[in-house]
Order: C-alpha cells, then structure tokens, then sequence
C-alpha cells in the first residue's frame, strides 16, 4: 500500500502511516497527552522532511482535539473569557512564529530550529517528569490537609486587571495574552497544540481549576492550530493532506484503545513510562541533529508555473 | 547586363534555399498530444514518429512546465548538520534529450543546452547549476538517453520512431517538444509541438492544488481534520 505523499515528496507505506497514528493515539489516550510532540519527531524519523511534519501535525492536531472541544463545551468547561484572551495571544504568537519559519524554511535551517527545540523541550519536560514520578512513586502516600493560602507574587501587580466571572479569578489579560502568544509560537515552529504548556500555566499561574484548564486549553488549540494550518499551507506548502487524514484516522481509533488501559495503571507509573518514550526520542532527535544527512544537496520547489 | 545579374542573384539564392530546405529535412509527430502519466503503470506514455533526409546529429528535446526552486547544501554549525540556501533557479522542471546516435559535438550541445536553459535568479554561477542538473539528473527529472531512436528504415531517407516513458514524479502541466539537427556546428531546430501531461489521482490533484491555491488548499485540510474529527467524536460517544 505505497502511496505518494505529494508534498512531503516521498513514497511511503500508508498502513505505516496509520500504524504510527495509533501507536501515538494510543499514548495519547493512555496518558492524557495531546501527542504533537510525539508525533513530530516520530514523522521525522519516518523521513518526513520536519517542515512538512510540523505543517501536517498542526492539521492533525486540529482534528483530534476538534471533538474534545466541543465536548468540554457541552459540560461548560470552557471559560470563554480566558479563552478569548489566550486566544488574541495564540494567533499572535503563531502568526508571527510563521513568518519566522518562512524566513527559516527560506534560508534552509527550519529543519535544524526544528530539531534544537524538540531537543530541548523533550529534555526539559522529559527529566521533569521522571523526577517527579520517581518521587512519587517512592514517597510513601500521605494525606495532606494543607491549607491553600494565597500568596501574592509579581504576576499580581500586572496592570489590565479582569474579573473573569466563571473562573472566580481576578487577574492581568496580560498573563492569557502572554501564555498564549509562547504557546501560538510553539504551535507554528513545532507542530504541537501546546497544551503541556498551557495547562500546567493555567493551574499554577492563573489559578484556575483542572478541567476548566482542560477545556479552555482545548478551545484555544483548536482555533490556534486551525490559523496554523491554514497559514502553514499557504505560505509554507508544508501541510500534506494524505498524511495527515492518515494519522487523524490511527490517532483517533488508538486513543480510544489507549484511554481504556489507564485505569490499569497507577499515575507515576504511566508517567514514568511516559518520562522513559520522551527522553529515548529526545535522544534520537539529538542523534539526527549531529549525523551527517546522505545527501549532499536538496532541492525545494517554491512555484510551479 | 543589370538585370541579367539580378536574375543570376534570384537564381542563386533560390538554389541555396532549395539546398538548405534539402538538406535539412527534419519532420515529426508525437503519437498523442495528451499524456496520463501514472504512478501503476510502466507502458510507453506516447511515441514520436519522424522522418530526416540525413542520418545526421538527431536531438529530441523534451521540457516541462516551468518551475521556481531553492538549491540547499548541507553544512555543518557547532558540529550539527543543517542545509544552506545556495541559489534559487527558474528552468523547465523536466529535461529529456534523445539522440540517434552517440558522439561529442551531440554531448557537447545537449549539455550546452541544458545549462544555457536553467536560469540562476542573481548572481550566475555554473557550479551551481552543475550542482543542480546532477541534483535533477539523480531523480530522472533531467535526461539524456542516447542512441533511443528505433528505426523504421536503413539508410536515407531516415524515418524513426521514439519512445517516451516520462518518470513518475514529472509534474503535470504544458510540455514542449521539439527536435534538432545538428551538423559541424550548424544547428536546424523544428518547431515546437504542445503536449499537456495529465497525473490522474489523488496525489497529483493535492500537488497542484496546494502550489496552485495555496490559501483555499489550507482552509478545505483544516476543514477535512474538523470534519473528520466531529465525526470520530461521534462515532465513538456512540460506541
């Protein structure tokens, strides 16, 4: 079942295609995780050119999460004030972060900005959460009564303070703007939805509740990954569309798999597991960075007429 | 004795005319003018059908719609490896030469014409374009096949036939075909027959939408992803 992918331009065996979605909807499903940042460097192993992964990705992402969306919307999980404001910054953010791929892709080194972000972000969140899931895995379980006082730090004295009414949060527009202009730029240079970003952001700094991050985090990946997947295709022609319905078919039917075996397992263990498949990619996508490609030159075709 | 040395001219030049014309008879064909090039089948896609009074240098020549490209060479930054643009190229995205036989003065004007063909957006540089022709030339795109003709008939007159297989990744569009015939530095090229080369599929119907409508190509992928994510959704709320 070799097919021609018309803009990554190579020929591939689409049953790997859909086995590759499944293998990362399986994951996806059994730890919680959006997967962009799997699946990226799973493409690019695959010898996706990383351009076209990250164009293709972000349309994938945008199906996946589509359904999720209007899900948490149904059960009122979405704040749509903080939405709309993470929102302003995600199209910002990704609007500008494609105009920095063009200039990238343009001047050949889109594909090694590529590689050093993934390598870092893998790193980072990799060795994170292996300690903090090998801690908790050893630590005996205590029940903390703690007692949440609310302490004042600098993001309070942001100015353009809002009440967002649904939340129960008084703060800057500033902090959503902010958090979704990084997260809109990540979603456009890497071809994730963002919301191992976001979501820890919203817990933490803006304080919001879990399933409310959740959903509001998923409201704003969708309208973000649909500004980048239309912009990636018209300035960038990386977005393959064979591709990505491929992996939108395998990831939706291996998420449903992966969700049902969460419950076999404990929290740290799924995390651990998880910290162990994000630090071995990590460390592919770091061997790719310093070996030599086979071919000497390449050619990139920018217009046909 | 004025006039008589006009007529002398007339006559003179009628009959250099006349031996140019006969000398350098050169007529083709190609056996259909719309190709279908797909990715399944390995058959000839069309056949050229020719005639030349003189077994001489023969070149077909074929060219495909024209296309701007980056040239990129890997180098190396803090011991990674990373591509560097190297020139940007207008050319025919497709090349093929077909000669009748195999000698210099025919490799010589091939490969003259494939150079002086490719154009260098900037400064020009025939590395680069060296670089670029083998770049082309290890994916089939550029060709040249020589000694192809079959022939229909010994000696003069010459009448032939060629057959044309295009590589599966030639892109769809307006192809010229023409043919020339070269002798001791001289060179008669015929005019150039249009063919238009169809890919049917799914693959070559996304290539040229997404170069050719790039913004529309975006909004109905984006808009295939949602659609298939709504229904994904449902199916397994369902389930």
């Amino acid at each position: 079942m070799t097919f021609y992918l018309p803009i990554a331009e190579i020929e591939i065996n689409l049953l790997i295609i859909l086995f590759f979605g499944f293998i990362v909807g399986f994951m996806s499903g059994l730890f919680g995780v959006g997967g962009g940042f799997l699946m990226t460097p799973l493409l690019i192993f695959m010898g996706i050119p990383p351009s076209t992964a990250v164009g293709t990705e972000s349309v994938q992402i945008l199906g996946s999460s589509v359904s999720g969306a209007i899900a948490h919307g149904r059960k009122k999980n979405i704040d749509y004030e903080i939405g709309s404001f993470l929102l302003i910054g995600g199209i910002f953010g990704s609007t500008f972060g494609i105009m920095i791929f063009n200039f990238l892709k343009e001047s050949g080194n889109i594909d090694l900005i590529i590689n050093i972000l993934y390598v870092i972000f893998l790193l980072v969140i990799g060795i994170l959460m292996l300690i903090e899931s090998i801690f908790s895995l050893v630590r005996k379980p205590r029940i903390l009564k703690k007692i949440y006082k609310k302490k004042r730090n600098f993001l309070d004295y942001l100015p353009f303070k809002l009440r967002f009414r649904q939340s129960g949060i008084y703060m800057s527009i500033l902090l959503p703007v902010i958090v979704g202009s990084f997260t809109g730029f990540l979603a456009s240079l890497m071809g994730v939805g963002g919301g191992f970003v976001m979501v820890p952001a919203m817990i933490y700094l803006f304080r919001m509740g879990t399933v409310s991050a959740i959903g509001t985090s998923l409201f704003q990946i969708v309208f973000v990954t649909l500004n980048v997947s239309i912009l990636q295709a018209t300035y960038n022609l990386s977005v393959d569309l064979i591709l990505a319905v491929f992996l939108l078919i395998g990831g939706v039917i291996g998420a449903q798999y992966g969700s049902k075996y969460t419950s076999k397992f404990k929290g740290e263990q799924i995390r651990v597991f998880l910290a162990l498949i994000v630090i071995i990619v990590c460390i592919k996508m770091g061997l790719e960075l310093i070996n030599e490609p086979p071919m000497n030159s390449r050619i990139i075709i920018q217009d046909a007429f | 004795m004025h006039f008589s040395f006009i007529k002398i001219i007339f006559l003179f030049s009628l009959f250099l005319h006349s031996f140019e014309i006969k000398s350098n008879v050169l007529i083709f064909d190609v056996s259909q003018k719309k190709v279908s090039v797909s990715s399944d089948s390995e058959d000839t896609h069309f056949t050229i059908y020719g005639f030349s009074n003189s077994p001489k240098n023969l070149v077909l020549k074929i060219t495909g719609p024209n296309q701007k490209v980056v040239l990129q060479k890997k180098k190396k930054v803090f011991g990674m490896w990373t591509w560097n643009k190297t020139g940007e190229f207008s050319y025919p995205s497709l090349f093929h030469y077909y000669t009748n036989i195999i000698n210099n003065e025919i490799d010589f004007h091939v490969k003259k014409d494939l150079v002086d063909n490719i154009k260098l957006i900037g400064k020009d540089d025939d590395n680069l374009k060296k670089e670029l022709i083998d770049k082309k030339m290890s994916i089939d795109l550029f060709s040249i096949k020589n000694e192809s003709f079959e022939l229909l008939s010994d000696g003069a007159p010459l009448f032939f036939r060629i057959p044309i297989k295009l590589p599966k990744n030639s892109p769809a569009g307006k192809y010229l075909v023409s043919m020339n015939l070269m002798d001791k530095g001289s060179k008669f090229e015929t005019k150039k027959i249009q063919i238009f080369v169809e890919k049917p599929g799914i693959s070559s119907f996304i290539f040229e939408f997404a170069h050719r409508f790039s913004f529309l190509y975006g909004v109905f992928s984006a808009m295939i992803a949602i659609g298939l994510g709504i229904t994904a959704g449902f199916i397994f709320k369902k389930n």
